[in-house]
């Protein structure tokens, strides 16, 4: 036996967890800790009766805690200061004597916490959180509901279980229907709460200045950039184009506003084939939107948790965002006006021992052949990929050329820039990512940062601008950048659920439902006809049969508990043949009664086997066999 | 509080807080439906005493029975007039009983057809109701007022011999002596004979027989008729236990005396039923 207030005190404790969990890290270290504090006291207050605290002092603590909250809330920080607020309020309650109403606030307050959760993040993380709260609340107001009965009231384990099963039940019927209503409900394209959303914030990793020579060691981060979905290209032309820097002082490749200014502007003509791709951009702080090289066009979508437009390369992203993107798939593209001063400027008397260095390998070939012997000395010399032991030094490009003959992208992509505009070629630097994982469930492809890369560009005459990528590791690089090993791979799948999270739930919009609505009534109007299933299709349609004929079953179960029994259908059978002859039963007229009553003699004597045969089992309490329930069929045909 | 957060997911167009009030809204659904069916396939059984006295508590038992397949029964309430009793849980194919004391507070015949089922279940924020059709007529015999047969009947009565002692006894005609038995009381020992021949021997008496006793309700001395009701039934019931047998002559009708169950209650019933039609 269990008693029930035992168990709805479990119940609470578990939802409070959930629900404070969830926005644990958005709270401040005080009041997370005032919680935990208050929470262990009233753990300690209903097992030992430690201190009885008085109503009205709790009461008025809350007060004071909600006053406290509201001089803390300002435009810029609106939500932290009232989840600090509510957090400290379900301890306050967790230390009241708790009757029934109290226990319903509490989980009202859990409520609340996790309706602020949504406010500052996004994270697939919520629906598992929301799922498991649901179930337990289900769960604790199916008791409360006892609990107001009787506070004291004990109940077996097998009737506790049937009332764990019921809030099973009810959470997986209304999962279908959650589903249902999440599409169709009413959505506004014109949303004016949007700055009550905080979601997102600014990763590190990503920068548009690149400095030689500071640190001794880069650590990889693995943490996701973008998703773009696409086909599958091949991998050589996986580079993902963001920033271009094309001024260097001696230490820093920088990005000008005029560099800026020509990436807007795609390429004159299309040499090769175009690609689309549709790119979900994780918040990372920097205004550079990434595309395969080389970008013709750039349409973001507006996103609807957004107070701001996104112009490309003008917005800074502070929140995930969505793009379509269409690449020029080449490897050069011309460009007309390039000022090959620009592109050729360096610092007065800047390393003059590589200047030598250039003089030496290029001496005066034409400009094509210049291009291929630097690029071979870098890629095919003695010079090797490292993250570590990277030149610390004023002069970072001379360490690594000439002493320690190690470095990353950046110093490769440098040298060679430089390098080149030493011999005369116009150059500059591009930044972005390099290689990705295909994802081929979710048709899209995995960027982290780890895939930050730097190469080059030089300009060419005749070829116009030509990608260059003196890395020797770079065509080692990343196209698997997660490794393959077992908990890589499952980040992987763990990845797919994130995508289409993200697409298919935080993406769902009033244009998106407005679609929808469009591709039913078309589909209605102009049905086709043209069946021709592919593998997908055909799994899908038989997911999506076995999970309704699961609800049905389920439903039908539900529903056909209050049925008739076959033996009963049969009684009301007859009584509405009988009904039909002229003579209806009164309600509480035994069935020998009601045949006493009928004066047709042949009616009375095809209806008294029916009579006799039901009396035999029913008022003797015996089961209606197979063999009797048809022998009374039987006798109803007759009638 | 699904109103307001379905206000704050429309103009946040926060997905999350849309995946909230989905949820909550096909909970509402969900357990109306649960609420509904918890209150479906079910009846019930009153269980009466057959003698039912007006102002005295009687235990009525209510049996609830779930007929069917898969849903227990939850938290169900079943309610006659103002009296209730609830049923924590009925599973599903069974039955349960339960009893609570009733009061009837009048004689007469009493139709009951307001038996009415209720339950908080799922959530304890809505009760439901089903009316159960139900139509039992029961009789509910008068109240039993307790006094003597004297205190009742009018002066003209006129009594043969002594006047009843209204208390059961036990001396009556000596009708033999046998033998003493171990355990016999020492009080029937006869003495006299057990020193005459020398052993123990017991009296054996006969049982006093009953008078019989025959009330002309209408000659009785109390004129309120509800109070001589209720004593006449007192005393019918008294007798009858003791079984003295007894009778009643009341409008003209008469019941010859008899100590019988079927008799007291076919007495008792005209009682109960005297002035109404």
């Amino acid at each position: 036996m269990v008693r029930i207030r035992t168990v709805l005190q479990g119940l609470t404790y578990g939802c409070v967890v959930l629900a404070v969990g969830v926005v644990a890290e958005h709270l401040e270290k005080s009041h997370l800790l005032g919680f935990l504090c208050l929470s262990l006291l009233a753990l300690a207050c209903e097992q030992w009766r430690v201190v009885e605290i008085p109503r009205w002092l709790l009461n008025g603590s809350s007060l004071g805690i909600l006053v406290l909250a509201g001089f803390r809330i300002s435009p810029e920080v609106l939500i932290e200061p009232i989840l600090d607020a509510l957090v400290i309020l379900v301890a306050i309650k967790l230390l009241e004597d708790k009757k029934s109403r109290d226990l319903l606030q509490i989980y009202l307050l859990c409520l609340f916490l996790l309706v602020g959760s949504t406010l500052i993040s996004l994270s697939i993380s919520f629906l598992v959180t929301l799922s498991l709260f649901l179930m337990l609340v289900t769960a604790a107001l199916i008791l409360l509901a006892y609990f107001v009965h009787n506070p004291e009231m004990v109940i077996s384990k097998a009737t506790l279980g049937k009332v764990l099963l019921q809030a099973l039940l009810m959470f997986s019927l209304s999962l279908p229907m959650s589903v249902l209503l999440f599409l169709i409900l009413p959505r506004t394209a014109y949303p004016f709460l949007t700055f009550l959303n905080k979601t997102g914030g600014a990763q590190s990793g990503f920068t548009d200045t690149i400095s030689l020579g500071q640190v001794a060691a880069i650590q990889e981060d693995y943490a996701v950039i973008f998703r773009a979905e696409m086909e599958q290209v091949d991998e050589s032309r996986l580079f993902w184009r963001g920033v271009v820097l094309d001024e260097f002082d001696g230490l820093r490749w920088q990005s000008t506003p005029a560099a800026a200014r020509e990436e807007l502007v795609g390429p004159e003509r299309v040499l090769g084939h175009t690609t689309e791709q549709t790119v979900y951009l994780e918040p990372y702080g920097n205004r550079y939107l990434f595309a395969l090289d080389k970008p013709m066009t750039f349409a973001v979508h507006r996103n609807k948790h957004s107070r701001t437009r996104i112009t490309p390369f003008k917005t800074k992203i502070f929140e995930r965002i969505r793009y379509r993107a269409t690449s020029l798939m080449a490897t050069s593209f011309p460009q007309p006006g390039v000022d090959r001063a620009h592109y050729l400027a360096l610092p007065h008397g800047f390393a003059p021992r590589v200047r030598t260095l250039v003089q030496s390998l290029v001496g005066q070939k034409p400009p094509n052949e210049r291009v291929q012997v630097l690029f071979s000395f870098l890629q095919r010399g003695a010079y090797a990929y490292s993250l570590e032991e990277l030149p610390v030094s004023k002069a970072p490009l001379e360490a690594f050329l000439f002493v320690t003959k190690r470095g990353n992208c950046e110093y490769f992509a440098s040298s060679l820039a430089v390098m080149l505009r030493m011999a005369g070629i116009p150059a500059r630097l591009v930044g972005g990512y390099k290689g990705g994982h295909y994802n081929p469930t979710g048709k899209y492809y995995l960027v982290s940062q780890r895939n930050a890369h730097v190469w080059v560009e030089a300009y060419l005459p005749d070829l116009g601008w030509l990608r260059l990528d003196p890395t020797p590791a770079a065509a080692a690089l990343a196209s698997h950048p997660l490794g393959r090993q077992v908990f890589l791979q499952l980040r992987l799948l763990l990845d797919t659920f994130n995508y289409y999270w993200h697409k298919v739930i935080i993406d769902y919009d009033f244009t998106r439902q407005v679609q929808m609505v469009n591709a039913i009534r078309e589909r209605i109007s102009r049905p086709d006809l043209r069946f021709t299933p592919d593998l997908a299709t055909i799994m899908k349609i038989s997911v999506g049969t076995g999970l309704f004929l699961a609800c049905s079953l389920l439903l039908w179960a539900l529903f056909a508990a209050g049925r008739q029994r076959r033996e009963e259908r049969l009684l009301a059978g007859f009584l509405r043949r009988m009904a039909a002859h002229g003579y209806a039963k009164f309600p509480h007229e035994g069935l020998e009664e009601f045949l006493e009553r009928v004066d047709r003699e042949d009616l009375r004597a095809r209806a008294r086997p029916f009579v006799d045969d039901f009396q035999q089992v029913y008022y003797r309490d015996r089961e209606f066999t197979r063999k009797t329930i048809e022998g009374l069929r039987l006798h109803l045909k007759g009638l | 509080m699904t109103i307001f957060i379905g206000f704050s997911a429309v103009n946040t167009a926060n997905n999350l807080l849309y995946i909230m009030t989905s949820t909550l809204l096909s909970y509402m659904l969900v357990s109306g439906i649960f609420g509904r069916r918890n209150l479906r396939g079910l009846d019930v059984v009153l269980e009466f005493p057959e003698e039912r006295f007006a102002g005295t508590p009687v235990p009525v038992g209510v049996r609830l029975i779930n007929r069917r397949r898969f849903m227990p029964a939850f938290l169900t309430r079943v309610t006659i007039g103002a009296e209730g009793v609830l049923f924590p849980i009925v599973n599903p194919g069974t039955s349960s009983l339960l009893h609570f004391d009733m009061i009837f507070d009048r004689r007469g015949r009493h139709t009951l057809s307001g038996i009415t089922l209720s339950s908080i279940f799922p959530f304890n924020f809505f009760t439901r109701y089903r009316r159960v059709p139900h139509n039992l007529d029961l009789i509910v015999f008068p109240g039993l007022r307790p006094c003597t047969l004297q205190s009742l009947l009018a002066d003209r009565t006129r009594w043969r011999g002594e006047a009843p002692s209204d208390q059961p006894g036990t001396d009556s005609d000596l009708l033999s002596i046998r033998d003493y038995v171990f355990g016999d009381a020492l009080k029937y020992i006869s003495w006299k004979a057990t020193a005459k021949t020398g052993q123990l021997k017991t009296k054996e008496l006969a049982t006093p027989e009953p008078p019989n006793i025959l009330i002309d309700f209408n000659k009785l001395r109390e004129s309120n008729v509800e109070l001589a009701l209720s004593s006449t039934a007192f005393l019918i019931v008294r007798a009858i236990h003791a079984g003295t047998p007894v009778g009643l002559i009341i409008d003209g009708e008469s019941y010859q005396p008899s100590a019988t169950q079927a008799h007291k209650t076919m007495v008792l019933t005209r009682l109960a039923l005297h002035g109404q039609n």
